[in-house]
């Protein structure tokens, strides 16, 4: 087995601080660093989202410098940022230095902008979703697909409480549904995404996958 | 919503929120340069918004506010946080490679911390209630035991078949297709329908979250333009 390691002091630093956070799990003694390790980690992932961000800005400030077609769009995403950060930056300085807990100004942001463009783009989807569920069948008739078709109708029908659509009979398969076979699928889900993690994180730990550049 | 009692800030708040309602429902006519404006609006307010919820709820308290005013161990822990900090946001720098070890800590304690939250969050609580589904002494009184034993039989056969339909180990051959074994072929099946089901729940309740989610944005602009007629005809 020949492993080139690029990046010998990264690779260790990943092992050596994953193994410890794993052991504070199984070994009392070391909880704390543990704790002391897992806040280091929520202050890096803050940063490194951070980095993401200023990441975005200067893809959309290089898209604008190239005068293409979403030039435009590009200059307007800058803009909204700039001046929402500018706002809560506003916000933040009025809380920490005059002592008066008030974002005003960022709540109304989230309330009259962000708030309706979200909701309204998950109307939206309730179109795409209707004219999806309509397709199905036309696309491709097999045992998925109408099992999956079917599923869906009966748990909308029992979801439904006004008088013309109130079926008792229906509202009984609908929990049936939900509480027994959707239950069992999940189940498998969530145990194969567990594992899957598990698997992942263990070939990081074991320095067999470097995401950090080694 | 009342419009004629709010003050001007609110008005306009309420006016931009139309505004952005009717640019996002202008994709129902297709993609378009309209949607696409409100969509650029979108990402440009989020991005800003996430930045500030974790300079505020998580850099600001547990980087910034231990040095000021901490103890004297908080103050050195927070200080020697500092440095990976620095080295981290080397990375939207051409000196990328500087903020590797930064990363390095980050992805070692993410790997750990997630092993670790799938084992103790995921794996024992969900083998635990499969296992709670088929044990008659875990069964409830008001219902009926063989009720309850069928029902948990299914659980049982849906959870198992669903992981064998995620299993795509094959036998080495050669000359040959690599093919899964005809036994986990045939349980696959049985797990595809219960995913079919599990997706199909999903759907439906991801379908009723839209609707309501349309129904209360039909409604806030019909309220919207009642209240503007109001306010119109009432200046009168």
């Amino acid at each position: 087995m020949n492993i080139k390691l690029k990046a010998p002091i990264s690779t260790a630093i990943a092992i050596g601080v994953g193994i410890v956070v794993l052991a504070g799990y199984f070994i009392p003694s070391i909880t704390n660093i543990r704790f002391i390790l897992l806040r280091t980690g929520l202050v890096l992932a803050a940063v490194a989202l951070l980095v993401g961000i200023i990441n975005l800005l200067t893809v959309h400030i290089k898209k604008m410098g190239s005068e293409g077609e979403n030039s435009g769009y590009s200059l307007i995403l800058i803009i909204t940022l700039l001046v929402t950060l500018a706002v809560g930056i506003i916000d933040m300085l009025q809380t920490y230095l005059a002592g008066q807990p008030n974002f005003q100004m960022t709540n109304w942001v989230f309330t009259y902008i962000q708030l309706p463009i979200e909701t309204s783009m998950l109307a939206v989807t309730a179109v795409s979703l209707t004219y999806a569920a309509a397709n199905i069948l036309r696309k491709r008739m097999d045992l998925f697909s109408i099992t999956f078709f079917f599923v869906i109708l009966l748990v909308l029908l029992g979801s439904f409480s006004v008088p013309p659509a109130n079926i008792p009979f229906l509202h009984v398969v609908h929990d049936w549904i939900i509480r027994v076979p959707a239950l069992g699928g999940a189940r498998g889900l969530l145990l194969g995404i567990a594992l899957g993690t598990i698997t992942t994180g263990i070939r990081i730990l074991m320095g067999t996958d470097r995401p950090y550049g080694g | 919503m009342n419009i004629a009692t709010g003050n001007l800030l609110d008005f306009i708040g309420l006016a931009l929120g139309f505004l952005l309602t009717i640019l996002i429902f202008s994709y129902f006519l297709g993609d378009n340069p309209f949607f696409r404006l409100a969509v650029h609006i979108f990402i440009g307010v989020s991005a800003a918004y996430v930045a500030l919820i974790t300079i505020n709820n998580v850099l600001i308290p547990r980087l910034i506010l231990p040095v000021i005013n901490g103890t004297q161990g908080e103050r050195l822990l927070s200080l020697l946080l500092f440095i990976p900090s620095v080295f981290i946001l080397f990375k939207a720098t051409p000196l990328h490679k500087a903020g590797n070890w930064s990363v390095a800590i980050l992805v070692g304690i993410g790997a750990a911390a997630a092993i670790g939250g799938a084992i103790t969050g995921t794996l024992f609580p969900q083998i635990l209630g499969t296992i709670n589904s088929v044990d008659p002494s875990a069964y409830a009184i008001t219902t009926s035991r063989w009720d309850q034993a069928i029902n948990g039989f299914i659980i049982v056969v849906g959870t198992v078949t669903t992981l064998i339909y995620f299993h795509f180990g094959t036998r080495e051959q050669t000359g040959q297709v690599n093919e899964r074994l005809p036994i986990i072929e045939k349980i696959s099946i049985i797990g595809k329908v219960f995913l079919a089901i599990t997706f199909g729940a999903l759907y439906a309740g991801v379908y009723l979250s839209s609707l309501a989610a349309l129904v209360e944005r039909i409604t806030f602009l019909w309220e919207f333009l009642t209240n503007i007629g109001f306010t119109l005809f009432s200046s009168f």
